[in-house]
């Protein structure tokens, strides 16, 4: 026994004399460098994994902004590193620790699921480090994970976008609306934000909601109960593979002839798999369409596509703005957190997504919302604007400003299911 | 049935050799029987060295914890003979233990590790008594049923649990010791976190081995090895293993909790995921000691994150490396060192 | 009503592919002995191939044909390979070798085919519906998947109970020490087994996919549900395996109806009573 913890006390004072890994790099990565200091970006999004898509696009929008940029910041080189965190949020938690502790980055950006974002967010404000989220949740921006300091919000929260999309549903499309959601965070929050905006709309009522556990493919089940409602419009809140295989579903029951179908989330990299036949006489909403008739939006769809070779879909614009807006506050010189926090808030600026605000309460950014009517094959071209990425087209436009999402106020609090 | 397999593989587990390689050995009157206690030894120079060479802290600190919980997943499938698919189940359920009283009861790290600790070890006694009714595939298919009911309802019980986005938030626990109180944050001071888990799960080891020398522990090896003339000779051998199943799961719930201490956040995972991710360290570690599992989780682990930097397929090599082991190699990284290579150079010096 | 009608016949096609799923598990658990981990991977390497195949050429029907006989030379190749040598050990190291290849078939697809899901084209021929005088009308393509699952267990049956092969079979599956001692070449059966196991996920495989599309991981969660339809049947039986199938179909489509929150507990709830009450499960016997 003598000799063991003789062991154990020799290689803790060899390491505090070596400085060795465990014990050497405390966590915090700095702002402020030197002149020619390199700035350190993470970016931590799903690159293996259901969504591999999504991923995929927010690190070559991350890598395209890095590429326009010239690779630096005046004299200081910008160091991207990218990293995998598998849509889990223990794996991006861990990821988010080596970035903060090993790599030392000065930024931390990149998100798909609710739950690894969350994840990062809690790393990166323990350890003093600004993190950009760049996907959908309304949680973000709320107490017990929101740090003032350091939090910021590039992707709308779910009620700005069904706050957007009530008007058009109760006017185009139908007065009586049947929710059908993911069982999980998103889902929940999706259904706080319809059934206030719902009703707020003259004649307009909530028929019924349901909910599928995540990772559903049967919907067969789900289909009696839609048609017993009497809605004439179904709202769809799943992603992705929820979406492929729904719809699918729904096609063959003939539902999408029946009722006005509705999707709060759609990318392209899904359209591709769902197919003309499919989207064609679907609605669906998004906070990017590559086919938007916006400067700001069509130089990076065209930069993107020259490297990639098709349009991106909704994802990647996320941290290709949250690129160029670390770019922008570090030219300024505001490269400290504080000086960060004091150049991003209130922030006016048109980049990939458009005209958009960072709102300096909640450091939300608030963008346009596009309401998209999905296309037939032959129309793809002339009202999709490409043969083969036209699916869709904007019918309608939410403009990116307060009135759309929740107030001030409300985000003082946590986040309440819908009663 | 069991009894007309052939036995003539020679892959050096327990199971084929006919008795644990330590008694074996023992009556052969060399090595092995050292290797019970001075697994902890083993155990204390991996640590070091992961001390020293795992540049992500969190990572070295994982590794150990990891490590804990395969070593207890191993008394049941190595020494117990008890496949469970199932083991995910307590080590989440312990995180959510123990964060659920940091944040809501009180920052004490002991706190918090007894309530994961006990809390795992009734959860397991219930749903041991359920499982163990059964053996073999049964058992291993009961196993996986709670532990996908366990998701579901982690998955749900959004309130308690935080649901898909995980738990959150959970605050820095500290360590009351008569004299000073110390607090274990393990980003702004990962090497106190360091040797904190160390200890613990130096503590927890030691506890293990002695199971598995205890009458306890060699009648759990009887019984792997048959039950029914286990139970001739009047050994209560569900009460056994029984027993196993709640010292496993205590151990996977201590795990659990330091887990979440050392995060400061619990996720969610698909449980059979995980349950096999464990399973595979085991495995890869090797079923005949208690090191073996330790080791296989260190490697695990050191794959993962560097292959995973550089193929996005890791997880392809990772499961064919793993079918390789179980074909080839099933008695595990340490078996191959402690048995297989000694084995080599005795034939080789002409020796029997 | 007619909810609950429409809802109990979705059931039923849920369950018919859980059927298939579970009847070659129970097949290979019978006479090999141990469970097969892979077959959800297999399952979905079935739906992969059946969406090349469509693509290519422009329907299902070929797949239907094609792609169960490749799955059966593949259950073949695999079985001779790396089952093999696992005959002689611990029941538990075929699971985690199965559990092993999985990972493999998982990962080998993502990288051949991308982690992205693919379509599969709908059967035109079957693209319309059926009112069935129930007040809602079904999709004709459900109805077919029924036909065809009755068919292959049909199949399987008079496979099983009229074949001089199939009766060398059910008698290995008693007892495959004394079959050996009369001198049948046992190996080939197994080989035979295994191969017919996982050309009938081959064939479930075929039918999901115009259903719900394919993507890498379809075969995780519907196997484990196959896992409990089997031990909920009872390992070994075949008609248990018909039953629970089923009967665990029906069941997640009315909780989904009338408390979709449960709908995923179900069947573990219901595995764990019927092992707690029945443990040899339902139509089990006593070994």
């Amino acid at each position: 026994m003598r000799a063991r913890s003789g062991l154990v006390a020799g290689a803790v004072l060899l390491l505090t004399a070596c400085g060795g890994t465990v014990a050497g790099g405390d966590g915090g990565g700095g702002g402020g460098g030197g002149s020619t200091e390199p700035v350190r970006i993470g970016v931590i999004t799903g690159l293996t994994g259901a969504y591999v898509q999504l991923g995929e696009e927010q690190r070559n929008g991350a890598e395209l902004a890095v590429e326009q940029l010239g690779g630096r910041i005046g004299d200081r080189p910008i160091e991207l590193v990218v990293r995998d965190d598998q849509l889990k949020p223990d794996v991006a938690l861990r990821e988010a620790q080596a970035l903060v502790q090993e790599e030392q980055v000065d930024f931390l950006t990149g998100c798909v699921s609710a739950a690894t974002t969350l994840a990062m967010n809690q790393i990166a404000t323990q350890a003093g480090v600004p993190y950009l989220g760049a996907c959908q949740t309304e949680q973000l921006n709320r107490p017990p994970n929101y740090d003032e300091e350091l939090t910021y919000h590039l992707a709308p929260v779910p009620s700005q976008t069904t706050n957007a999309a009530a008007p058009f549903i109760c006017s185009e499309l139908g007065q009586s609306v049947f929710l059908l959601l993911p069982d999980y965070a998103f889902g929940y929050e999706q259904e706080a934000g319809y059934k206030t905006a719902v009703p707020e709309q003259q004649g307009c009522t909530i028929a019924g909601t349901a909910f599928f556990p995540l990772g559903t493919t049967d919907f067969n089940p789900y289909i009696p109960t839609i048609e017993g409602s009497g809605a004439q419009v179904l709202v769809f809140g799943g992603v992705g593979r929820d979406q492929v295989s729904f719809l699918r579903q729904a096609a063959q029951f003939g539902l999408t002839d029946r009722f006005r179908t509705f999707f709060t989330l759609e990318d392209l990299s899904f359209d591709q798999e769902l197919g003309f036949d499919l989207i064609d006489g679907t609605w669906a909403m998004a906070a990017f369409w590559w086919n938007v008739d916006d400067e700001g939006v069509r130089e990076y769809v065209e930069a993107y596509r020259e490297t990639h070779g098709a349009p991106p879909g909704g994802y990647g614009v996320y941290t290709y703005n949250a690129v160029n807006l670390i770019a922008q506050q570090v030219e300024e010189g505001n490269d400290t957190p504080e000086a960060f926090r004091e150049g991003m808030e209130g922030l006016e600026v048109s980049l990939g997504q458009g005209d958009m605000t960072i709102r300096a309460c909640d450091h939300q950014a608030l963008i346009p919302i596009y309401i998209l009517e999905g296309l037939a094959a032959d129309e793809a071209e002339s009202r999709g604007g490409d043969a083969q990425f036209g699916y869709r087209e904007v019918v309608a436009t939410a403009p990116g400003t307060e009135e759309y999402a929740p107030t001030c106020e409300e985000v003082q609090s946590e986040f309440q299911r819908a009663g | 049935m069991t009894d007309l397999r052939a036995t003539s593989a020679s892959d050096g587990t327990p199971a084929r050799a006919g008795a644990p390689a330590a008694t074996v050995a023992r009556t052969r009157g060399a090595g092995p029987a050292r290797w019970t206690w001075g697994q902890l030894a083993l155990y204390v120079v991996l640590a070091v060295v992961v001390m020293f060479t795992v540049p992500n802290p969190s990572l070295a600190i994982g590794m150990l914890v990891y490590g804990l919980w395969a070593a207890g997943l191993n008394l049941l499938v190595g020494y117990g003979g008890l496949v469970s698919f199932g083991h995910a189940l307590p080590f989440a359920w312990g995180g959510y233990a123990a964060g659920l009283v940091l944040l809501h009861v009180s920052t004490s790290a002991w706190l918090a590790m007894g309530v994961a600790a006990v809390s795992m070890g009734l959860l397991s006694l219930a749903v041991g008594a359920v499982c163990l009714r059964r053996t073999e595939v049964y058992f291993s298919m009961l196993t996986l049923a709670f532990a996908q009911l366990g998701f579901f309802i982690a998955l749900q019980w959004n309130s308690l649990t935080g649901g898909d986005d995980g738990l959150s938030g959970i605050p820095v626990s500290s360590l009351w010791l008569p004299g000073v109180t110390i607090e274990l944050n393990a980003l702004r001071d990962p090497l106190t976190f360091f040797v904190f888990t160390a200890v613990v799960v130096f503590v927890v080891f030691a506890a293990l081995i002695l199971y598995t020398e205890s009458p306890m522990g060699r009648v759990l090896q009887a019984i792997r090895e048959n039950e029914e003339r286990a139970r001739g000779c009047g050994y209560s051998t569900r009460l056994v293993q029984l027993v196993t199943f709640v010292v496993a799961g205590t151990v996977a719930g201590l795990a659990g909790g330091l887990f979440a201490m050392l995060n400061n956040f619990v996720g969610l995972q698909p449980y059979w995921l995980l349950s096999g991710v464990v399973l595979i360290m085991v495995i890869l570690g090797g079923r005949a000691s208690l090191f073996g599992p330790f080791l296989g989780a260190v490697v695990y682990l050191l794959l993962e994150s560097t292959l995973s930097r550089s193929f996005a397929s890791w997880q392809l090599i990772v499961g064919a490396v793993f079918v390789v082991c179980v074909l080839a190699f099933p008695q595990g990284l340490w078996g191959l060192v402690t048995q297989t290579l000694p084995g080599l150079v005795r034939r080789g010096r002409g020796t029997a | 009503m007619d909810q609950l009608v429409s809802q109990l016949l979705l059931g039923l096609v849920s369950g018919a592919l859980l059927v298939l799923l579970a009847l070659g598990l129970n097949l290979i658990f019978g006479l090999l002995e141990f469970i097969n981990f892979s077959h959800g991977a297999l399952y979905m390497v079935g739906a992969y191939l059946t969406s090349y195949l469509a693509t290519a050429t422009g329907s299902i029907w070929l797949a239907l044909l094609v792609v169960p006989v490749v799955m059966a030379a593949l259950g073949a190749a695999l079985e001779r390979t790396i089952i093999r040598p696992m005959y002689g050990r611990d029941q538990v190291d075929a699971l985690l070798l199965t559990f092993g290849l999985t990972y493999v078939l998982i990962e080998g697809v993502r990288v051949i085919a991308g982690s992205g899901g693919r379509r599969v084209p709908s059967p035109g021929l079957l693209d319309f519906q059926v009112d069935l005088g129930i007040g809602r009308p079904l999709p004709a393509y459900l109805l077919f998947v029924v036909v065809v699952v009755g068919l292959v267990v049909g199949g399987l049956w008079l496979f099983l109970q009229r074949t001089n092969v199939g009766l060398v079979v059910r008698a290995g599956i008693r007892d495959h020490v004394m079959i050996r001692a009369l001198g049948v070449r046992f190996d080939r059966y197994r080989t035979l087994v295994f191969a017919i196991g996982v050309a009938v996920a081959g064939i479930a495989g075929v039918l999901t996919g115009p259903i719900t599309g394919v993507y890498p991981e379809m075969g995780a969660d519907i196997l484990i549900l196959a896992f409990v339809v089997v031990v909920v049947g009872g390992m070994g039986s075949f008609w248990g395996a018909v039953l629970a199938g089923l009967l665990i179909g029906v069941l997640v489509s009315l909780t989904t109806l009338y408390a979709s929150i449960y709908a995923g507990i179900v069947p573990f709830v219901l595995m764990i009573l019927v092992m707690t009450f029945r443990p040899h499960g339902l139509l089990g016997a006593a070994t």
